[in-house]
């Protein structure tokens, strides 16, 4: 198994009708592109494009990423059982964090409350609370995430879309 | 209208034994660059995937714009009618590139395939379509075999 760039960098944009339907189309670029390459080539692009639509762009997203090549054995697993932990953000919002399958070494006794004084898990909140390498991730407003508010597995749904669960 | 940046969005797509799939999102600044926000994400990957017994299939930056005040749509747009691009590429095969509510203006007036085909000789096409297959400021686009597009083989209006 290995973790590789995708070989595409997919750009999507996002159109709605004078009804409010909404629907995307997508342009690939070699993966190879410059992520600033792809950002110029999208904007030039999204011009033409409202030029031959009649529905209006209302959103464009540039997505590039990894992925794992060589999918081995999946030990048991369950990526229904969430490991949460909510933040407190800068703003005074708060913003959660949902980790699926998360281990049940990382809970408390009560196999409810995520042990935050677990190594491994410590190693999360500071990456969220404080970064990594100056970089701190934040809120969907911006806000830096200041510190951990509660943690706890949450059983939610997971994206099955359409197909059913085995046993 | 000007699209204005949203903070990016990095997500996370793990796979169980079952194969369901499920996700985890974080937020960085629009401050970030995006080759360190690259580099934050593969280091925030290896740190969650700690924490969870499923398999982190997909990691992927998505850098986000938005358009804070869309203009009004135009009268009879319809996202379930599109044009279809139908494109060869280098390698012979066909890639599709689908533009929601194609302006019905751009298609042929006359003809067996009036209000169907997408007429080519109108300069919007022509230039979306050397977009598409010549590429802008030498980004060319590609299908998901990284192939190059080169030419249009067809394009008409669909509706879905």
């Amino acid at each position: 198994m290995s973790f590789v760039a995708k070989p595409t960098i997919t750009i999507t944009f996002t159109f709605r009708d004078d009804d409010g339907k909404e629907s995307t189309t997508e342009i690939l670029l070699p993966g190879a592109t410059t992520a600033a390459n792809a950002i110029t080539f999208s904007t030039a692009v999204r011009a033409l494009l409202a030029a031959v639509s009649d529905a209006t762009l209302i959103g464009m997203n540039i997505l590039l990423g990894y992925y794992e090549n060589a999918i081995g054995t999946i030990a048991s697993s369950d990526v229904e059982n969430k490991g949460v932990l909510l933040f407190n953000s800068a703003n005074g919002l708060k913003s959660s964090l949902a980790i699926p399958s998360v281990l049940e070494s990382v809970l408390q006794g009560n196999n409810q409350d995520i042990d935050l004084a677990n190594a491994d898990v410590s190693d999360l909140v500071d990456a969220m609370t404080l970064g990594l390498s100056s970089i701190q991730p934040c809120n969907g407003s911006g806000s830096d995430l200041v510190g951990v508010r509660d943690a706890y597995k949450q059983n939610r749904r997971s994206h099955l879309s359409g197909r059913t669960r085995k046993g | 209208m000007a699209l204005v940046q949203r903070t990016h969005l990095l997500r996370l797509r793990f796979r169980d034994n079952d194969l369901a799939e499920s996700t985890c999102e974080i937020n960085l600044p629009t401050g970030v660059g995006l080759s360190s926000a690259l580099t934050f994400l593969v280091s925030w990957r290896a740190i969650v995937v700690q924490v969870s017994s499923a398999v982190c299939i997909d990691a992927d930056l998505i850098v986000r714009y938005i358009e804070p005040a869309p203009a009004s749509a135009g009268a009879g747009s319809d996202c379930l009618r599109s044009g279809t691009f139908i494109l060869n590429t280098a390698t012979a095969d066909l890639a599709v590139v689908r533009v929601p509510s194609i302006d019905a203006a751009l298609l042929e007036s006359s003809g067996p395939y009036a209000g169907i085909r997408v007429d080519q000789s109108i300069t919007a096409i022509i230039d979306f379509v050397a977009a598409l297959t010549s590429g802008i400021g030498g980004v060319e686009p590609c299908d998901p075999f990284v192939s190059d597009l080169v030419s249009i083989d067809q394009a008409f209006r669909e509706q879905f």
